[in-house]
């Protein structure tokens, strides 16, 4: 909470205020988190744990923590390079590298997915080449394995590793080398004892949130996972949630994947999280050197690397959306995307300032406990939450699919990021300007609402455009809860996959492309801006 | 009071607004009167599927088709329909004959009025319960693209040997009703030892996805070379595309027949009008266009076939008991599952 908002009076107006405040957030997030809360609760009952024991999906756990664990390696095999490059060298494509950073928060897995089938499946781009070249050769086939598993998470999640890698070492004080130089370390030295102690704080944040997102894995495995070998929970969850066998093993299996997130949480993320938002907010500062040989060499084979796995899928996206005519069956997809994600982000947004306020009234522990609350949409992967909302239309009559559902489960699935974005913002607002209209008489909330709110404009832009490229980009929940009439883009991505349909996939995939780069570029636009005052 | 800026105001005025205009458009629905509506499964509503034959020709009422996911989705999301649902089902088309017992145990179709004559069917091929009428049939087999695969398997046990090696394409048997139909035939052959049978299967599978849509999408695109599908599916390519690489292959061991069954629900709105369609699904007109609108052959008798029809037809049609899949289904996927969750 922060200190300089505290009210030194109380009067009684200002008590029924914050106990107003207090009250309503407590129940909105109460009312919103219940289904989830509740579902959860009924997992873990001795005889749902039992069963879930007994149909061997402990092994389904162990295996999705070995698939996430490789998989974050190799994203920080790339990763690490790209952040290296970023850090110390200036040159035309180093925006290109920089945009590539924030796909994973834009950009949905199904779209990389669809361009890789593209170039490299069995009758993709590279083996309809080899087959014309060398006719009696085999079929390079990586696709339907483990290790294009592997290769498409660290593909689509390196970008986390190197940004918050650079961020971290922006961070770092200069003069500490500057002091180190003077005293005649050398430059390994001063890496070893100033540079990497406090890089790998940052790394072990990006490598953590990697973690979670390889866990809770879905779209790679459901197209080019293979069979039921290769499932992680989430995917078990969908097959157990779609054929309606056994509910409660869904729940079983719920509770299991949302225990297994909470500990990670626990572990890795819980005090490195509130530093992600300075990711979003910071240019990326370079230091320019000049370049060896050997240093360009490796960059070269750095960017050949990326354009065979990352660049040339979207490029056939592009190539093969031309391949058959435009037609307009992208309009309805697009407009329901749209109202889901506005939708979805006013919600957030709304929720995260309501509870921010809640805060600002209260004693430290009560605040802190806010704070933590609101994070509970964290653990529960999308299809944890969809399932429990589902069952509360059940519950009161239903199908349990509606667009609504779909706002209200993608608003809470942003709320942690949103508000940890949202807090940052409110608290680094200019002390002075707050202290000045504290003394001149104006209320708590007053000086939150003319002062801090006008000038984190930023900080609420960046967090409702985070929240929308969330929602454009969320397949799980959408394709539990959207009606069949009303696809959203990911939906009709999969579906259109799902019949091999690539052409009109790949038109599809075009608009969310152009969608995605607008809200990256404002994003990374609106971060560079300075507040003006 | 906490007095609010203007700013403030706007943003909140802004926002319910918005929500205001969220809740009209999501319940934009006209009521209409006297539409049927047909809840089947995806394939169904297609271009060239039956969905659009019956819209051109049922001319009782207008028909609105609605189609969900495979034939397992459609069961469940049609039951989940409740009275005061505008668009509740009055025909459920698709059931399948392996889903009897589901259909059977979720207890939301009624019987049929005593007055319907209905016509004969072919030999195997009766109304169950008075209540699921059957209006089409195929058999479940292995299809292949002669471009790629010279020497095709001949039985199940050739299936398995290293030639095939992630060659094939199954559909997972929990959301996908030709992949149940896969595991009951795997079953009807091999009885209690179909669990080994899948083992030394897994080698040549090379992706087990969760609907025939994407597995066929796989085969078409040239994805793999085999693929799980019907002894008709050739058919289509023959007279749709004037391909004949796509063929089928024949096991002496017999095939899994699959048929598929139209019915009522109890909360129908207009069960007078789905009787009148079902009379209308059963008519000779309308069992003509099954081979090429359904790719799967007619369950009335004595409707005149093309001879590119026979050519797929298995020698031995093998079905399990419906009491035996209520009793044994749970055990059987969960043996399947087993077997096939083990990481080699």
């Amino acid at each position: 909470m922060d200190q300089r908002l505290v009210v030194c009076y109380e009067r009684e107006t200002v008590k029924t205020t914050r106990y107003l405040w207090l009250s309503l957030v407590v129940f909105g997030l109460a009312f919103f988190y219940l289904p989830l809360i509740t579902h959860i609760v009924r997992g873990l009952h001795p005889s749902t744990i039992r069963m879930v024991i007994r149909e061997g999906y402990l092994s389904v756990l162990l295996y999705s923590l070995f698939q996430a664990l490789i998989s974050t390696i190799w994203a920080c095999i790339l990763g690490i390079p790209a952040a290296y490059i970023m850090m110390h060298h200036a040159f035309p494509a180093r925006r290109v590298l920089q945009v590539a950073t924030i796909l994973p928060f834009v950009m949905p897995v199904i779209l990389m997915v669809l361009g890789v089938v593209l170039i490299w499946g069995n009758n993709g781009i590279v083996n309809r080449l080899r087959a014309l070249i060398f006719p009696y050769s085999h079929t390079i086939s990586f696709l339907y394995r483990f290790s294009a598993i592997v290769i498409i998470h660290g593909l689509y999640n390196f970008g986390i590793i190197a940004r918050l890698l650079v961020i971290g070492q922006s961070h770092i004080d200069k003069r500490q080398y500057e002091i180190g130089r003077l005293l005649g370390a050398k430059n390994w030295y001063l890496f070893r004892t100033v540079t990497l102690p406090q890089l790998f704080s940052a790394l072990l944040l990006g490598a953590s949130l990697v973690f979670l997102f390889c866990f809770t894995s879905f779209g790679v495995i459901m197209v080019l996972g293979g069979s039921p070998r290769y499932a992680t929970l989430e995917v078990s969850l969908f097959y157990a949630l779609k054929s309606f066998i056994q509910e409660d093993l869904a729940h079983g299996i719920a509770s299991l994947q949302y225990v297994s997130v909470f500990f990670i949480w626990f572990l890795f993320l819980r005090k490195r999280l509130f530093h992600m938002p300075e990711s979003m907010h910071s240019p990326i500062p370079i230091q320019r050197r000049t370049i060896s040989f050997f240093q360009k060499t490796f960059l070269l084979g750095y960017y050949f690397i990326l354009i065979i796995l990352l660049v040339l899928p979207l490029v056939a996206i592009v190539v093969f959306s031309f391949k058959t005519k435009w037609e307009g069956s992208f309009l309805l997809p697009l407009g329901v995307s749209l109202i889901v994600g506005l939708g979805s982000a006013s919600f957030s947004l709304c929720m995260g300032i309501f509870v921010y306020i809640a805060q600002l009234w209260q004693s430290k522990k009560v605040a802190s406990f806010l704070s933590q609350f609101v994070l509970l949409p964290l653990f529960a992967s999308p299809l944890v939450i969809s399932m429990s909302y589902r069952g509360l239309f059940h519950y009161i009559g239903g199908q349990g699919k509606s667009l609504l559902l779909v706002i209200v489960v993608h608003g809470l699935l942003s709320l942690p990021f949103v508000f940890s974005i949202l807090s940052y913002e409110f608290r680094a607002q200019v002390p002075c300007l707050i202290d000045a209209g504290r003394s001149l008489g104006g209320s708590v909330g007053k000086v939150f609402f003319t002062i801090i709110l006008p000038l984190s404009k930023k900080g609420i832009i960046i967090a409702g455009v985070f929240a929308l490229a969330l929602s454009l980009g969320e397949l799980n929940a959408a394709l539990l809860l959207t009606p069949s009439r009303f696809p959203s883009i990911p939906v009709a991505i999969y579906r259109l996959i799902a019949r091999y349909r690539i052409y009109q996939a790949a038109q599809m995939g075009i608009v969310l492309l152009l969608l995605a780069a607008i809200l990256v570029y404002a994003i990374d636009t609106i971060a560079q801006r300075k507040t003006k005052l | 009071m906490v007095l609010f800026s203007s700013l403030s105001k706007n943003i909140i005025k802004c926002v319910l607004v918005s929500f205001f205009l969220f809740g009209v458009l999501i319940k934009v629905c006209p009521d209409e009167q006297n539409v049927l509506y047909v809840y089947s499964y995806d394939s169904f509503s297609d271009q060239w599927g039956l969905g659009k034959i019956a819209t051109q020709l049922f001319s009782d009422a207008p028909i609105k088709i609605i189609s969900v996911g495979d034939t397992i989705d459609m069961l469940y999301h049609a039951k989940s329909f409740g009275k005061k649902d505008r668009q509740r089902p009055d025909i459920v088309f698709g059931i399948a004959n392996i889903t009897i017992p589901l259909a059977r145990d979720l207890g939301f179709l009624q019987r049929l009025s005593s007055g319907i004559a209905y016509p004969v069917f072919r030999e195997g091929i009766t109304v169950v319960d008075n209540i699921m009428v059957p209006y089409d049939f195929g058999y479940i087999a292995i299809v292949y693209d002669s471009k790629y695969i010279k020497n095709p398997p001949t039985d199940f046990e050739d299936l398995t040997s290293d030639r095939f090696k992630k060659k094939l394409v199954l559909i997972d048997p929990r959301t996908s009703g030709p992949g149940l139909a896969f595991l009951y035939w795997t079953i009807a052959v091999y009885g209690n030892a179909f669990t080994e049978y899948w083992k030394r299967l897994s080698s040549s599978i090379m992706t087990m996805p969760d609907s025939w849509s994407t597995a066929y999408g796989l085969f078409t695109a040239g994805e793999t070379p085999m693929v799980l599908s019907y002894t008709t599916s050739p058919i289509y390519h023959q007279v749709f595309e004037k391909e004949n690489r796509y063929k089928v292959a024949l096991f002496p061991e017999g095939h899994y027949r699959y048929v598929e069954y139209v019915a009522i629900p109890t909360i129908a709105a207009h069960k007078h009008l789905a009787e009148q369609f079902i009379k209308f699904i059963l008519s000779k007109d309308f069992q003509k266009k099954i081979l090429l609108g359904n790719v799967m052959y007619p369950a009335v008798k004595d409707i005149p076939l093309p001879s590119m029809a026979h050519q797929g037809m298995p020698m031995k049609a093998l079905e399990l008991d419906y009491t035996d899949i209520a009793q044994h289904k749970d055990t059987w996927i969960r043996d399947w599952l087993s077997v096939m969750s083990e990481r080699r």
